[in-house]
């Protein structure tokens, strides 16, 4: 069985790496996208993170592998719990009979570290290293070289300059520890996700825009670095490895941030009681549809909800009316969704049925958010570059893969990069 | 009780529940950084130590009502099997507390170093109910209640064994009673007023540390007294510790928002001096390492009843009517029984909040049952009634002769240095309006009680035994000599 290399650069467009490749900021990934094929790829719906890396990771969509977002509601309450491996239902293919010692570093949705074959470091999000490290006595190490999951994101408070910092130590550290495990054993599969170029994405994407920014060079540097780190990981590896490259979605520039629950509150369809801090638990009765991050639609349903009046009769007119709404709604004279798809007709698999009932693809240069705290319609946010459902990358180079599709998907990858594995499974 | 007011805290949610651990704050929006400080900002995101097959989660979106933790009862929802350490439990406070805590279905820890026994036997003084050790004391607890209460001996002052105890326990509330509570002592000579801001003020200070090492979601009550106000003579209202929002403060033209600040303060003795110290102490701590407390202002304390501690006299809490460890009423009805006159301090026009021991048992347990988000600091005036001393002098008198007793009344040289003449208006609204408390115990019944009590012939015996004990002889000056008479009589019918 061919051995694997997946790497994971978080929130990187097929289009900018090329670019990057192109135009001399990357060159070892020059090299790299001249050996294999790299082609556009379709996120997760919504486009999130969490979602499109357990995709990768599993070959299901979100309704077979139950991670829809970030954030869910517990069955039967309004409890706003986070999707973590406990709630992630699929397997990844490390975990797979005779997938053989992995070595699993800093994958999304992967906290707490669950027991497996080889080690693991999860990805974000992942708030105590202490649990995050399979097997358990790796963790000491880790902290000697201050290992971090992630980014200490209050720094942009601080400036881009001491942001970005934060963001090359971050990945030094994971470089570190990856080189460091990389030398103890002969692993069958590796995968290592960098996720600083996602955080700068969000943060520094105006001054990637911009040439004139004193952060132009600064936002280059870092995925100079980043191809740095790529050529030292190709240095190890072989032919017979099959190498992958995958950005779980693409990205763009951000104008605003609408909260789209304020949408729903001001048009009648959602209502809380007064509360300092609102959460989906002060959702009164007569609330019809709420939102979750991005821009996923729960109609308040009778029977899934404990307040929930919304019943079966009532719920696909429901549907057409807010599909209606969102498409028509302007926000200072903005589209801001530009298409509305249904769960059902997006998702299968055995979680289909916790799935949003509408899912809103944003307008332009728009982003969606849910947030239940209704103060603010158009958000303060120093965030200004957002994710896309399109142009993430997939690249793969190898002597064992399969076809890859025209229409490729996150759920597509290990179609591609394990065929023979996935058809066993299927097969099984 | 109705059933709002036994529901207080049911919207409370996780963000104030002690069981709850802060794991940091994420931005999903840019996917999921996170900021491990508790004053940045973003989505709040916790663990539960008692369900953490939740996972990471949002505190607001579990309220108290709709958690499988949080019990009702009815001093509104509990967090099943709370652990709640009492410190000074031996004390008139402290064990009527263990007991109905426990009684409740917390789990009770106690410390306490026994001093108060030693300080009043030195005295010359004694509990007018017999108590017995805490050993007994326990022992009682578990045959007559059916509970279970984990005591040591501990000194506050004693950091390491505090500390280990604290780790120990890992409680999810903290009250704070382990305090030398007298005014006359802390007056008495230069050893028992620094004795008092040792203990009071270091050990307190002691203790904030204790929690933030070992136990930082710790709901921390703090046991305060009315007296850190004093009484101002220009008549501002008590407020509860903190200014109101639409306070303002004028001067030369110009307004400032006072809104949330800590109002003034103007302890009447070290010991009121020692309680304001911990008030700034804690007020601090609170802001420095996010800790959490209610700073209770508590008028003064009368009354020896509980539910818990009439189910059997091995229960009883003790009481004290002597100059030094005795509060006002309970003093006078123990001067009415054995036919010594009341004894006023001056004038007898001082106005003071008081409140039953009854009452203020059930402010406490709604306090405990409502903790504070992280960080937070609140007060409340713990008060039921505001009389002057007068006032009661004459009501104890008024009862009295109910029970036979043709009472006197003696106004003495006043041996305090305080104004006997003052406006006196408290604000007491927080316990009734936040924390559902509706009082369970008036004046005149509370002291019918006591009376009935304290006539009990061996009760009767320890009142006369140390009769020497009840005039006051601790000037505030520092100068000796026996106060003077300035007038007896009996008042009217």
């Amino acid at each position: 069985m061919p051995k694997l290399f997946l790497l994971g650069i978080d929130g990187l467009p097929r289009w900018m790496w090329q670019q990057f490749a192109d135009s001399g900021v990357m060159p070892h990934s020059r090299s790299l996208l001249s050996s294999g094929t790299l082609v556009p790829m379709k996120s997760s719906l919504p486009e999130v993170s969490s979602a499109a890396w357990a995709s990768i990771v599993t070959g299901e969509n979100s309704g077979g592998h139950n991670v829809f977002g970030f954030t869910d509601l517990i069955d039967g309450s309004y409890t706003l719990a986070f999707t973590s491996s406990r709630t992630f239902r699929a397997k990844p293919f490390w975990a797979h009979e005779g997938a053989g010692p992995s070595l699993i570093m800093n994958v999304p949705q992967t906290y707490p570290a669950q027991p497996m074959q080889g080690m693991l470091v999860s990805g974000f999000v992942a708030l105590d290293l202490r649990r995050a490290v399979h097997p358990p006595e790796e963790l000491e190490w880790l902290q000697s070289i201050n290992y971090a999951v992630d980014a200490d994101m209050s720094l942009v408070e601080k400036g881009k300059r001491v942001f970005v910092e934060e963001l090359h130590r971050v990945m030094a550290a994971r470089c570190q520890a990856l080189h460091h495990h990389w030398n103890r054993q002969p692993w069958q599969n590796m995968m290592f996700v960098l996720t600083g170029t996602d955080r700068l994405n969000h943060y520094l994407w105006e001054d990637y825009e911009d040439q004139s920014s004193p952060f132009h060079q600064t936002f280059l540097d870092y995925y100079h670095e980043v191809d740095v780190q790529i050529g030292r990981i190709l240095e190890r590896l072989d032919d017979n490895v099959t190498i992958a490259a995958v950005s779980d979605h693409g990205f763009a520039r951000q104008s605003c941030s609408v909260n789209v629950n304020c949408l729903l509150a001001q048009a009648g369809y959602l209502a809380l009681k007064p509360s300092d801090r609102p959460s989906y638990i002060d959702m009164l009765p007569e609330t019809r549809a709420f939102a979750m991050d991005p821009g996923r639609i729960y109609l308040h349903r009778e029977g899934r909800y404990p307040k929930g009046l919304v019943t079966g009769d009532s719920a696909e007119t429901l549907m057409q009316e807010l599909t209606r709404f969102f498409l028509d709604v302007r926000v200072s004279g903005m589209p801001v969704v530009s298409e509305v798809k249904r769960g059902k007709d997006v998702y299968s698999g055995p979680f289909a049925h916790r799935a949003p009932d509408l899912i809103l693809m944003p307008a332009g240069d728009v982003a969606l958010s849910g947030r239940m705290n209704l103060s603010e319609l158009v958000e303060q946010t120093r965030i200004n570059g957002k994710h896309t459902f399109t142009e993430s990358s997939f690249f793969v180079r190898g002597n064992n893969i399969g076809q890859i599709p025209s229409d490729m998907k996150v759920e597509n990858v290990l179609d591609v990069i394990q065929p023979k594995q996935v058809a066993s499974r299927r097969a099984a | 009780m109705s059933e709002t007011s036994s529901c207080h805290n049911a919207g409370q949610t996780c963000w104030s529940c002690p069981a709850v651990e802060f794991k940091g704050h994420v931005d999903f929006r840019a996917c999921g950084q996170a900021a491990f400080r508790k004053a940045a900002q973003g989505q709040l995101v916790v663990e539960c130590r008692r369900r953490p097959e939740i996972g990471y989660f949002d505190p607001m979106s579990i309220t108290y009502e709709s958690c499988s933790e949080w019990k009702k009862t009815e001093n509104g929802y509990l967090l099943d099997g709370m652990r709640v350490l009492i410190l000074g439990m031996d004390g008139y406070l402290g064990w009527p507390l263990a007991l109905k805590l426990a009684k409740l279905g917390c789990k009770v820890y106690g410390i306490d170093n026994m001093l108060r026994r030693k300080l009043v036997a030195e005295r010359g003084a004694q509990s007018v109910t017999p108590i017995q050790s805490m050993q007994d004391r326990i022992e009682a607890a578990r045959k007559h209640l059916g509970v279970d209460i984990e005591f040591r001996e501990i000194d506050l002052m004693d950091r390491d064994a505090l500390f280990a105890f604290i780790k120990e326990v890992q409680p999810e509330s903290i009250v704070q009673f382990a305090e030398i509570p007298s005014a006359p002592y802390s007056m008495a000579d230069v050893d028992k007023a620094v004795a008092t801001i040792n203990n009071n003020v270091v050990g307190t200070l002691g203790l904030l540390f204790g929690v933030r090492d070992h136990a930082p979601d710790a709901s921390i009550i703090k046991l305060g007294t009315m007296g850190e106000y004093g009484s101002p003579l220009t008549g501002r209202p008590l407020f509860e510790g903190l200014f109101p929002g639409d306070a303002v403060l004028q001067y030369k033209g110009q307004e400032w928002s006072l809104g949330g600040e800590l109002t003034p303060r103007d302890p009447v003795s070290f010991y009121h001096v020692s309680k304001v110290q911990g008030t700034f102490s804690v007020y601090e701590a609170c802001k420095y390492w996010w800790l959490r407390s209610y700073d209770v202002m508590q008028g003064v304390i009368y009354g020896n009843y509980s539910d818990e501690l009439v189910a059997h006299s091995d229960l009883n809490t003790r009481f004290d009517i002597d100059e030094w460890w005795g509060t006002v009423v309970n003093r006078f009805v123990a001067q009415a029984i054995i036919g010594m006159p009341l004894t006023i301090y001056g004038s007898g026009n001082q106005m003071r909040g008081y409140i039953t021991l009854r009452d203020a048992m059930q402010c406490i347990t709604r306090l405990i049952a409502a903790p504070p988000e992280p960080g937070q600091y609140d007060v409340v005036n713990q008060v039921t009634d505001v009389f002057s001393v007068m006032q009661i002098a004459k009501m104890v008198a008024q009862i009295g002769r109910e029970f036979g007793l043709d009472v006197e009344v003696q106004r003495i040289e006043n041996p305090r240095v305080e104004a006997e003449e003052h406006p006196y208006e408290v604000i007491h609204e927080k316990l009734t309006d936040r924390f559902g408390f509706q009082s369970e115990s008036a004046f005149a019944d509370e002291v019918r009680h006591l009376f009935r009590v304290l006539s009990q012939p061996e009760a009767r015996n320890r009142i006369l035994a140390q009769r020497d004990t009840l005039f006051p002889k601790t000037r505030w000056s520092g100068e000796h000599g026996k106060l003077a008479v300035l007038e007896t009589w009996k008042p009217a019918a």
